[in-house]
């Protein structure tokens, strides 16, 4: 008896294992997510309530009070100017933040769309569109923003700007592999020969799992968008005064250095602290979004 | 042999056309000003006479098109327009600063090397052990660290207090250079290190579950050289990729870099040129950023193919 | 004199807590000098482990609680600083995927001979040779322009032809084998085993191999031992436990495959599936799937008893057995 080829020896796959647990309860398990939220909700809230538990307002000076350290009266101290910087940072925190978080919107919601198009379409859709996102990649993040801003002019206008047209290109290249990916598998060329639309395609089936990837890295990139809100304060050419910012109020600082170094230091905490938070949110969002 | 050139070849041409692509970029950007851009440029204040120069002086005169050519043409001539602010040509100003930021940026990317690697390797190697913990704060934290901060943080540890640096400037002597780059490009690399580590983690972690290292194991290879001459090689591979990615952000945070240090490289004249409304320096040196970014990245990509194999060979 | 490789016992253990579970059990078998054994058994039922702790690299996670295995007489130690050391110059391994068991970065040549150099001390120039004369003997063609090359540039039978020279290079006397033919075409497979048997006759090599495959078994191998769940259920002489199986489970892998003798008989796979290891049946672990289960079956541990000379099988009713193979 010549034996050449067994079958049905191999284990079958395990059937699949029953439902996920629903979302909110597996959200719920991730430390990472619970924490990073709980960092976040506390800025962001402190912030918010700004008007309601400061003493003194951002712009309130003071002459003879300046450059003192913390005390029981300015629990972080005053600036050169004698303004108390704890109400300064809070209030900055409600411009930065705010601009931080809405500023991404566009380059997310046109990124990721347009990068579905050139995925899906392919063709000249394509070709275009990852040249230009090659063209612009080229460009350092700052140089471009700076050249922007310069051209547009400071403040938060141009800063809303400088991020719509610089930033959405991440999310274009993300989205574009995942199409390409998620067009390729069989039940999408099923539901297409089964005579689906291409828009009902792509906002039943394509969008949903292109998107996960996607809201994952628009955590970070709140980050990287206050870091740009923050740093073009710091040169000068975001948030002008009077309104305060963490950047320009770590700018103000930088000639005191030898004497009073919490002007520049203290503002950079919140930024840390809203950046850690938003860090740990997304590594919670990719276990959580994580396919079975 | 003749398979890496051709290699290098195709990744040459690749380039072009981004590099093309990049001079479209920059001369539209002067068209981006809404409004009369000479008019803007110039300022309130000038007489039609000064517009009208600055005007013909960027080249504005005429349709789209026939400016874009007039600015190719220039550019194959090297000429980058002329400084409003100094007066001299925008090439002469770039050239005079080149080499300080070149040196920041590169000792920035050396530095990212050896800090990231052995640092990531560890973490991997004490997977969820204590090291592997402390070390994986730092992409935690050092994300959200804004560049300028870090800066001044640095200034105010190692210059102010205990004086081992500069605090600013370039000085007169190589000595001199050498120190006042340290913490410039330490800064600088720190706004990607963790990025670097965090995925860098995730590479080693793959390479050590690998096959090819059960086999050397198998071998009965000490652990150190199977760390070494296996894993470590293969996970120098996505480093460079990384770091060739990340490149342009180095290059970027120049910018910002030599603010905080008081250096006079490229980046700072790009801010000066900005605070001047020196628009042709501003349209210069962008330029100049964004084809260094482009040649960076085709020399990380031979570094890449000369490091895998597979990639130059096929 | 004491056999090339004895396993006595040995148990590993995963997870930990209420997770946790054997994935060998008490497994034992022993090879002479010269001598193959073959390891037969569906995926997961735990013959790529035995072979690892035999060798001394289980993944993290698992742990060897129990056993002892011994080479030429010799113990080697199942944990510890000294597991590596142990084995160098008695056992080696051959690991199933040629693709990712060589260093992508390195070139064949290099990785042959860096066990005679760093091991074994050769000098450079002479590990270089001895690279060179183990690609020979492993059937590589064209051996010195094939050290030159890297892995990705070689065919998948090179590969493993490479594979297996560099478990030479450490001049081992037992060969572990874990599937090197599975990722094979099977033209290539029938050219490994016939090295792998030449190599055993040339150098006196005690040879397990670990495959799911019972054609190949037959093969190579003089002696079987078949494994489900962590468990050795039967092990004897290879002709006799392939003519006249002792353990329903055999019988059921024979059923399965595909006999090209005899066209008619078409393959019948076993029922059921293989258990959740966490939740072990009572008694013998293959009741459930068994058509000769009785109710004595499920409550008694059923172990591995002599049937014959040489034979064992872990099976109550193995006399039935023969009945049954012969009716087809």
């Amino acid at each position: 008896m010549r034996l050449l080829a067994v079958s049905g020896l191999d284990v079958q796959p395990d059937v699949a294992a029953g439902r996920r647990r629903p979302f909110v309860r597996r959200a719920f398990s991730s430390r990472s997510l619970l924490a990073g939220l709980c960092i976040v909700a506390s800025v962001t809230t402190l912030a918010a309530l700004a008007p309601v538990i400061v003493r003194y307002g951002p712009n309130q000076q003071n002459p003879f009070h300046g450059m003192e350290g913390p005390s029981a009266a300015h629990w972080l101290g005053t600036d050169e100017l004698g303004r108390d910087v704890w109400s300064r940072v809070l209030y900055a925190g409600r411009t930065d933040l705010v601009v931080g978080f809405l500023a991404v919107l566009f380059p997310f919601g046109f990124g990721t769309l347009l990068g579905i198009a050139a995925g899906y379409f392919g063709g000249v859709v394509e070709t275009v569109t990852m040249r230009l996102v090659d063209v612009i990649i080229a460009f350092p993040f700052y140089v471009l923003v700076v050249a922007l801003v310069f051209i547009i002019g400071p403040g938060i206008r141009g800063i809303y700007i400088a991020i719509a047209l610089t930033d959405w290109v991440v999310y274009a290249r993300m989205a574009r592999t995942q199409a390409l990916v998620v067009r390729e598998l069989d039940w999408v060329t099923a539901a297409r020969s089964g005579g689906l639309s291409h828009a009902r395609v792509l906002w039943r089936h394509i969008l949903p799992n292109t998107i996960s990837q996607a809201i994952v890295y628009v955590m970070s990139d709140i980050v990287y968008v206050l870091l740009a809100v923050v740093t073009l304060g710091y040169l000068g050419l975001g948030i002008q005064p009077p309104t305060p910012d963490w950047g320009s109020m770590i700018s103000d600082g930088q000639s005191f250095l030898s004497t009073n170094l919490w002007i520049s230091t203290i503002p950079g905490i919140p930024i840390v602290l809203t950046g850690l938070g938003l860090s740990l949110v997304a590594d919670g969002l990719t276990d959580v979004l994580r396919p079975p | 042999m003749r398979k890496t050139w051709r290699y290098a070849v195709t990744r040459l041409a690749h380039s072009v056309p981004v590099v093309f692509g990049v001079t479209i970029v920059t001369f539209l950007l002067l068209h981006l000003i809404p409004g009369d851009p000479a008019r803007k440029l110039v300022g309130p204040h000038a007489g039609p006479a000064a517009v009208a120069a600055v005007r013909r002086q960027l080249g504005l005169d005429g349709s789209l098109v026939n400016q874009f050519g007039v600015f190719l043409s220039r550019l194959a001539h090297g000429d980058t327009g002329r400084s409003f602010f100094y007066g001299v040509s925008t090439r002469s100003l770039v050239i005079s600063r080149l080499s300080v930021t070149a040196a920041l940026v590169g000792l920035a990317a050396l530095f990212c090397v050896i800090l990231t690697l052995p640092l990531a390797t560890l973490a991997a190697v004490h997977k969820d052990r204590l090291a592997d913990h402390a070390i994986r704060v730092i992409p935690l934290v050092g994300l959200g660290m804004p560049a300028f901060w870090i800066g001044i943080l640095f200034i105010i540890v190692f210059s102010v207090n205990l004086g081992w640096f500069p605090v600013g400037g370039w000085g007169v002597t190589l000595g001199d250079h050498l120190r006042a780059l340290v913490l410039p490009a330490l800064t600088a690399a720190l706004g990607i290190i963790p990025l670097l580590i965090r995925s860098l983690r995730a590479g080693v972690l793959d390479v050590l579950k690998a096959d090819f290292v059960a086999t050397a194991r198998a071998k009965g290879l000490r652990e150190m050289r199977v760390l070494f001459r296996h894993v470590t090689r293969n996970a120098l591979i996505p480093t460079v990729a990384l770091l060739g990615l990340n490149i342009a952000y180095l290059i970027g945070s120049t910018v910002i870099v030599e603010r905080v240090f008081d250096l006079n490289g490229l980046g700072s004249l790009m801010l000066d040129a900005v605070g001047n409304r020196d628009f042709p320096v501003v349209e210069g040196v962008t330029l100049v950023f964004a084809v260094a970014v482009v040649a960076l990245n085709l020399f990380t990509d031979l570094v890449s193919a000369q490091l895998d194999p597979r990639i130059r060979l096929g | 004199m004491a056999p090339a490789l004895e396993v006595t016992e040995l148990a590993v253990e995963f997870g930990d807590g209420a997770g946790r579970f054997r994935a060998v059990d008490d497994v034992s078998l022993s090879v002479a000098d010269g001598g193959a054994l073959g390891l037969v058994g569906e995926s997961g039922c735990g013959k790529s482990i035995t072979l690892r702790a035999v060798m001394g690299l289980l993944p993290t996670g698992a742990r060897v609680v129990g056993g002892r295995v011994l080479a030429g007489g010799t113990e080697l130690p199942l944990a510890g600083s000294g597991v590596r050391a142990a084995r160098r110059r008695r056992v080696a391994m051959v690991f199933q995927d040629p693709s990712s068991g060589l260093n992508p970065v390195m070139r064949v040549g290099a990785q042959v001979a860096e066990a005679p150099r760093s091991v074994l001390g050769l000098s450079r120039r002479r590990a270089r040779a001895r690279a060179l004369e183990l690609l020979a003997m492993c059937g590589v063609p064209d051996p010195e322009r094939r050290a030159r090359a890297y892995p990705h540039q070689l065919s998948g039978g090179t590969r493993q032809r490479v594979m297996i020279a560099i478990a030479l290079s450490s001049d081992p006397r037992i060969l572990l084998c874990d599937e090197p033919t599975t990722a094979l075409d099977v033209t290539i497979q029938a050219q490994i085993l016939r090295l792998l048997h030449d190599l055993r006759e040339r150098m006196g090599l005690a040879i397990v191999f670990v495959t799911h495959s019972l054609a190949v078994v037959g093969e190579l191998c003089d002696s079987l031992a078949v494994m489900y769940a962590g468990r050795i259920v039967e092990i004897g002489a290879t002709r006799q436990v392939l003519d006249r199986p002792g353990h329903p489970y055999t019988l059921g892998l024979l059923r399965s495959a595909v006999d090209l003798d005899s066209p008619v008989a078409e393959p019948v796979s076993i029922p059921g599936l293989l258990h959740d290891p966490l939740h072990r049946p009572s008694g013998c672990p293959f009741h459930p799937r068994c058509w000769l289960a009785g109710p004595e079956c499920s409550v008694t541990d059923v172990q591995l008893e002599a049937i014959g000379a040489g034979r064992r099988s872990a099976c109550l009713h193995h006399e039935r057995l023969g009945e049954a193979a012969s009716r087809g």
